[in-house]
Order: C-alpha cells, then structure tokens, then sequence
C-alpha cells in the first residue's frame, strides 16, 4: 500500500533516475513531486495573471476598449478558477510536499503513488478548462462561483464541472497523503506539539479539504444533472431552489479561503522567528489560533449571502459566527508581533515579504470585518470593495506568503543563494505596485461600482485608470520574480549553506543544501534544541 | 545514537497509515452524499 510508510532499507545511495520521463512523469519521491506542483504553480500564476491584464486594460478606461462583454466575463470566471485551483492550492501542496517530510523526520509521504497521481491529474484538469476557451460558445462566464440558473446557460459547464472533479479528487488524495504522513509518519520523539507551525496550519488545512471538496464536487455534479439529465435541484420550474445552491457552494467557499490562507499563516510562522531570531510568541496559542479558524469557517458561510433575503435571525448568527473570527486571526497578528518584538532582526527578502503579509492581510482583515456587519453589506455587496477585500487576503495575504517560502526555502531546494538585491527589487516593486493596484478598489467599491462588468460609469475613470497602472507594472514585477528563480537555480555561484539562515531552526535546516534525493531513510534524532519549537511551555 | 526503525514500529506505521486512509476516505464519500442530503432535505 505504501512503499515509504514500510521501507526498513536505507536507498539512500540511489540518486535521482537519469532519465527524463522516469524522473518527472513516474516519480514517487516528494521532493521532486513538490517541485512539479510548484512549477506546476508558476506556470499557472502567469495564465491566470494574463487574464487579469486582459481585465484590467479593459477597464482602464469607461467603454468598451478591447474586448467583448462576453469574453470579459470569461476572463474573470477562468481567472478565478486558475489563481485559486491552479496557482495557490497546488503552490501550497508543493510547499507541503516538499517541507513536511523533512520538517517532520520522515523519508517521504505515506503514500508515494498516490502522490504522483495526485499531481499528473492537475495538468489533465487545466487543460480541459483551458480548452473551453477554443471550443465554440467560449469559456465558462457565470463566475467563479458557478450560480444556477446562469452557469447552466453556459455551452462549457460539462468540462468545467469535470475540471473540477479531476482538481477536487488530486486536493482530496493530497489532502488524505498529508494527514496520513503527519499523523503516522514522524520520527521517533517528534510529538504533536514539537511540530513546525507549518506542518500544524496544513494538518489542520487538510482535514478542511476533506471535509468541504467532496461538498463541492457534489454541488457541481448537481449542476450537471440540471443541464443533461433533467433534475430540478435548482430549478424554481421543476420544485427547485437556486439559493441552495448557493448555500452548498458556500459551504465549500468559505472553509475554501482558509484552506488558501491557514498554510501561508504556517509560513509566515516559520520566516519570522528565523529572522527576529526568536522562538514563535505563543506556540501552542498559534496551534489553537489556528484549529478555531477552521472551526469558526464551517459555521460563516452565509455571510457570502446576506444580500439574498435570509431570515434576520440567520443574518444575525453568521454577522456575529463571522466577526468572531477576528479573535484567534487577532492572536496570531498579535503574536507574529510580539515574536518581533526585541528581535535581532534582519531583513533578507522572505522577512520583507512575511512583514508586508502581517500589515496588508491585517488591511484585508479588517475590510472582511466591514463586509460581516450585515446592513453594510447590503451596500458593499458585488463591489469592487469585495474585489478588493478578497485581493489583500489572498494576493498580499496567500501569495506573498508562498512567495516568502519560495525565497525562505529556494536555497535547500537547488542548493544555490538567490540574488538579494534582486529579490529586494521584486519585493520593493511588488509591494508598492499591489497596493495601487488594490487600494483604489475599496474607493470604487464605497462609491458603488460593481464587479464583473466590462465597462462603467465615467465616475469611477480615475480610480480605474490608477487601478489598472498598478496592475500592469504589479504583473511585470512578478517577471523580476521570474527572472531571480531562473538565476539562483540555474546560474547562482553562490552556495547556500546546511542552515542557509543564521536564525533557522528545524530537521529541514539539518540536511544539505541542496536536499539530497533520499534524506531521513533513517529517522533523525530529535533535539529540542534542533527545533524551532522545542520548548513549548509558554 | 541514531534510532532504527524496527520492525514491529514498521508494521505499526503501516497498519497507522492504513486506518488513516480508510476513516478519511469515509468522511470523504459521507460528505459528498451530504450535500444531496442537504439539498433533499431542504426541499
């Protein structure tokens, strides 16, 4: 059943295959899995990024400019879809695919096979998404979220809907592979609460795709059967309801932003003790911070629907289940400063990006408290506040994240140092040009522009134009990005050290760098003072 | 004096990552008939 769960040989003299195909296609080892997926990542970021540029020269002046309503709706939807399954979700499985092994003392996942299937699906399910948008009738253009009856007029909604099973049964077998490594397979002496924040945020993060995925793949299925074979789940006509769907979407949604920021809440866990030189404030607070946000998510979903007539008394239970979500995300802001606070800090490129994440999520925070308050929301509903709400959380918020851990971990990844002046460049340019990107948006959200539509009031040209400037040069800064990975993998004659990082504590800082192809085929002996998170008393 | 695994902690964790496997793939199939459940129930 598994191979690395029951090996008691030590292979670790067998290199990685020389050949191409073996190598990549047929691999079980999970350091070169969590390089596909992270590759895997980029490439999409770029997909789902251009369509964003397709978005924003569009509304870079009122009218239509470039291209057809129609096709703008496409862009929206497939860039929802390809940014959130295509580029976060599986950058965060390559983080955990290549980190939790070596965090937790392990040879590799519990279940190896299981782990390239999980990753070769992803492609098939991309391409048959990103196919839609040659076949005749386009891509799908409901959005995102798929609403019925709408989604049901789209020619695309069969491939889709299999898109999403294909991503769905890869998020559900990386999910199960995770917890079965984490809960079976750590070294000798590595307890629970001696793990790394980071294995913990996705542990907790896997149990949350297990539970909501199936949810998703079960509404969508639905929507097929109202399309092709003549069900009337959401169809008023046949005895139907559309607002369930959307009750069962969100269901799925919401737990669905934790599951994209609960990793990047482990990440930025692990970057910044490392560069405060200082064990995380308040380990077993930031456990727990984090196991009451996947709690309170099951229980918010509604708060996606205040606009769609819900009984008060449900308003009112999911405003407070909602705004009660600010405690334990108070906590970790709280901690991640107070674990700065009398640092010996330095500021090496993962730590700018992890201190931006704390400053510009907590923004995205605090606009998703205003979008809780229920007769608030009946005014910010379907604006560019929500657009703009949602890009701090998930673009300051998850992506800086992932990239703070690409920079954090690139050099036990390929063994070589990246280019600090250029990293700083990317951070510098990426940071100011993300902000006027997205802070014009809650403006334009106050003043009642909605969302999804290709043209606008002239009202509303400024702010857009200002927009759409922060777009174009925040989209050109992640080439910079591009171009420091292209460098210190390929070019760098910078070696990175064992420990790469004066301050880094934990087993992946004990192996070197680069990690060989096989590490821990005998489990490490655990040291507390090898851990970040050794002493856990506070 | 670095730790082997034995052959008894070898079937354990074989036997852990099978029971693992087996009640999460449960939730999994419980959690996809849920949400007709839900929808049939709500109707």
């Amino acid at each position: 059943m598994s191979h690395a769960a029951t090996h008691d040989h030590h292979d670790d003299h067998h290199g990685a295959p020389k050949n191409f195909f073996q190598r990549w296609c047929m691999s079980t080892n999970h350091k070169d899995i969590g390089t596909l997926y992270l590759v895997f990542a980029l490439v999409m970021f770029f997909i789902g990024g251009s369509f964003a540029m397709v978005i924003r020269a569009e509304l870079f002046k009122p009218g239509l400019q470039l291209v057809q309503p129609y096709f703008f709706n496409q862009m929206t939807t497939l860039h929802a879809l390809v940014m959130i399954f295509g580029a976060i979700m599986p950058a965060f499985v390559g983080l955990g695919n290549w980190m939790i092994p070596l965090m937790v003392g392990a040879p590799d996942m519990a279940l190896p096979r299981m782990n390239n299937l999980s990753f070769w699906i992803m492609p098939f399910a991309f391409v048959l998404l990103l196919s839609t948008l040659f076949l005749p009738g386009g891509g799908p253009a409901g959005g995102w979220t798929m609403y019925p009856p709408l989604s049901l007029q789209s020619s695309s909604l069969a491939y889709v809907v299999f898109a999403i099973h294909l991503m769905g049964i890869s998020s559900i077998m990386g999910a199960i592979n995770i917890i079965a490594t984490i809960l079976n397979m750590r070294a000798p002496g590595m307890d629970l609460l001696k793990m790394p924040v980071f294995v913990w945020s996705w542990l907790i993060t896997a149990f949350l795709l297990i539970a909501v995925m199936p949810v998703l793949a079960g509404a969508v299925t639905m929507l097929l059967t109202d399309k092709y074979f003549g069900t009337n789940f959401f169809n008023p006509g046949g005895g139907g309801d559309p607002v369930l769907y959307q009750h069962i979407f969100w269901f799925f949604g919401h737990p669905e932003v934790y599951i994209m920021i609960l990793p990047a809440f482990g990440i930025i866990s692990e970057v910044i003790p490392t560069f405060a030189r200082k064990p995380i404030f308040g380990y077993k607070a930031m456990v727990f911070a984090i196991a009451s946000i996947a709690f309170l998510s099951f229980i918010v979903w509604a708060h996606h629907m205040f606009a769609v007539g819900l009984p008060m008394g449900a308003e009112i239970f999911f405003m407070y289940a909602t705004m009660l979500i600010a405690v334990p995300t108070g906590v970790k802001v709280f901690n991640w400063v107070s674990t700065m606070w009398g640092g010996s800090m330095t500021f090496e490129t993962p730590m700018l990006f992890a201190i931006a994440f704390v400053i510009l999520f907590t923004i995205g925070g605090f606009s998703g408290l205003m979008l809780a308050l229920v007769p608030a929301d009946f005014q910010y509903h379907d604006t560019y506040f929500v657009v703009a709400h949602f890009h701090y959380v998930l673009v300051t918020g998850a992506l800086f994240a992932i990239i703070s851990a690409t920079y954090y971990w690139l050099p036990k990844w390929c063994g070589h140092m990246y280019s600090e002046f250029w990293g700083k460049m990317h951070f510098w340019n990426s940071v100011v040009w993300v902000n006027v990107l997205f802070f014009p948006q809650h403006f334009l959200g106050l003043a009642g522009m909605p969302r999804r539509i290709p043209d606008y009031n002239v009202a509303f040209a400024n702010f857009n134009m200002i927009s759409s400037i922060g777009g174009f040069l925040f989209g050109a800064s992640q080439l910079i990005f591009l171009g420091v990975l292209i460098h210190a993998i390929w070019f760098s004659k910078n070696k990175a050290t064992d420990r790469v990082w004066e301050g880094a504590k934990g087993l992946e800082w004990t192996v070197p760098s680069p990690a060989p192809f096989h590490t821990f085929d005998v489990p490490p002996v655990i040291r507390d003072e090898d851990l970040a998170h050794g002493h856990v008393n506070d | 004096m670095t730790p082997v695994l034995t052959r008894d902690e070898i079937e354990k964790r074989r036997k852990g990552v099978r029971r693992t496997v087996t009640i999460l793939v449960s939730v999994v199939v419980a959690f996809f008939l849920l949400s007709f459940i839900q929808i049939v129930l709500m109707k």
